[in-house]
C-alpha cells in the first residue's frame, strides 16, 4: 500500500513538475519559519513544502491565502498549494506560535 | 500566556455559538440534549484520537486528507442543519403546540436525533484536534508556569462558553411568533457559512480548481478575520474578509437550496 502510495506521489510530482507548477520549500525550527520570505511569479500555481523540525506540532495558517493546515512534528512535511496568486504580499504564520512564527509570501 | 487565553477563546468561541445556537432551536424536541451531549462527548473522544495519532496519519495518509476531512465534516454538518430546517418546518404545529405549553414536546422520530449527535461531534471534531496540539505545544514548549498557562486558557475557554449562554439567552427572549422565522435564518446562515468553507477547502485540496479569479473583495480593513468580532460573524453569517467566487456560489446556493426546500416541503401533519 505504501509502495503504491509512493507511485502515485512520484506521478503526480512529475506532473505537477513538468507544468506551470513553483515549487517552494520552507522549515520550521525554533518555531521560526525559514525562510520567513518567499518570492514566487504571479499567475502560477504554486506549491509550498512546510517541513517542522521542532518537537511540537505546528499549525501554518494564513488569512490572506485562505489556508490552515497543521504540520505534524519531528521532520513532518506538509504540501501546501496556492494561487494563481495576483502580485502583492501574503503574510502567514504559525497558529501555535504567533510570537515567532512570522513570514510572507512576495508574490512580483 | 496571553496567547493561550486568545487562542482557545477564538476555536472554544465557534464551538460555544453553534452548540448555543442547535441547543436552542432545538429546545422544543423532546431529548435532544442527550444526543447533542453524546456528539460533543465522542466528538472530544475522536478529537483526542487525531491528536495523537496526527503524525503516524500525515505519513500514511493522502497529502489532502486534512482539507478533505475538513470539506467532509464540514457538508455533512450544512446538510443536516439545512434538513433540521425543513423539519421544524414540516412538524411546525407539533413544535407551535409544545411553545405554547398546550402539546407534549415533539416526539416524532422523522428527524432521527442521531444527526443532532452526528452534527455536534463533527464541530466538536474540526476544532477539538487543534485545541489539543496546539495546548500540548503550548506546554510542552513555553518557559511559563503550567499553573499560568493552564489558567489563561482554562480562562479563554470559560469565556468562550459564557458567550455561548449568552446566545442561548438571546433564543429564549424571541417572541414565540418569530421563534421559527428566527432560527431557521440562523441556522441557515451558519450552514450557508460551512458550504462556503468547504469550497475554501475543496480548492485547497485541488478537487476545486479556482480559476485564478482570487477575491472579489477584501474588507479586513472594516473587520478583519483576525478579530473577535471577524471570528463572530465568520461563525453566524459565513462572513470571510476576502471571498472568493467560488465560496460566494456555494454560500448563496446553500440559502437558495433551504429556500427551495422550504418551499415543497408541507407541514407533515393532520
Amino acid at each position: 500500500m505504501h509502495r503504491l502510495l509512493f507511485v502515485f506521489y512520484l506521478f503526480w510530482f512529475n506532473i505537477a513538475v513538468a507544468s506551470d507548477v513553483e515549487m517552494h520549500e520552507i522549515q520550521i525550527k525554533d518555531h521560526k519559519f525559514i525562510p520567513n520570505v518567499i518570492t514566487a511569479s504571479p499567475g502560477k500555481l504554486i506549491k509550498l513544502k512546510v517541513t517542522n523540525l521542532d518537537s511540537t506540532v505546528e499549525e501554518f495558517e494564513s488569512f490572506d491565502l485562505k489556508r490552515e493546515k497543521i504540520v505534524p512534528s519531528n521532520g513532518g512535511s506538509i504540501t501546501v498549494t496556492l494561487g494563481p496568486l495576483k502580485p502583492g504580499e501574503y503574510s502567514f504564520f504559525g497558529e501555535f506560535n504567533m510570537d515567532t512564527a512570522q513570514g510572507k509570501l512576495i508574490i512580483r | 500566556m496571553f496567547q493561550i487565553f486568545i487562542i482557545l477563546f477564538r476555536e472554544v468561541l465557534e464551538i460555544a455559538i453553534i452548540l448555543g445556537i442547535i441547543n436552542a432551536s432545538t429546545v422544543h424536541i423532546q431529548g435532544r440534549r442527550f444526543y447533542i451531549a453524546i456528539g460533543v462527548f465522542a466528538g472530544a473522544v475522536a478529537s483526542l484520537g487525531v491528536a495523537l495519532s496526527a503524525k503516524y496519519i500525515a505519513d500514511v495518509f493522502y497529502d489532502y486528507a486534512q482539507e478533505l476531512a475538513n470539506a467532509a465534516l464540514l457538508i455533512i454538518s450544512a446538510c443536516i442543519m439545512v434538513w433540521t430546517v425543513v423539519w421544524m418546518k414540516q412538524h411546525s404545529r407539533t413544535i407551535a403546540k409544545s411553545i405554547k405549553g398546550y402539546g407534549e414536546r415533539s416526539l416524532d422520530s422523522n428527524l432521527p436525533l442521531i444527526s443532532l449527535s452526528i452534527l455536534t461531534a463533527s464541530l466538536v471534531l474540526r476544532e477539538g484536534v487543534e485545541i489539543i496540539l496546539f495546548s500540548y505545544g503550548v506546554f510542552a514548549s513555553s518557559h511559563e508556569s503550567v499553573f499560568y498557562l493552564f489558567l489563561s486558557g482554562f480562562a479563554g475557554m470559560v469565556s468562550a462558553i459564557a458567550i455561548g449562554f449568552l446566545v442561548q439567552l438571546g433564543f429564549l427572549v424571541i417572541p414565540v411568533k418569530y421563534f421559527f422565522k428566527i432560527t431557521s435564518v440562523a441556522l441557515s446562515l451558519i450552514a450557508a457559512g460551512m458550504a462556503a468553507q468547504a469550497a475554501n477547502f475543496l480548492m485547497a485540496s485541488g478537487v476545486i480548481k479556482s480559476s485564478g479569479g482570487g477575491p472579489l473583495w477584501n474588507s479586513s480593513a472594516f473587520i478583519s478575520q483576525n478579530s473577535t468580532l471577524g471570528k463572530i460573524l465568520n461563525v453566524l453569517i459565513g462572513y470571510t474578509a476576502n471571498p472568493t467566487a467560488v465560496e460566494l456560489v456555494f454560500y448563496f446556493a446553500t440559502l437558495v437550496a433551504v429556500i427551495v426546500l422550504l418551499k415543497i416541503a408541507r407541514v407533515r401533519e393532520k
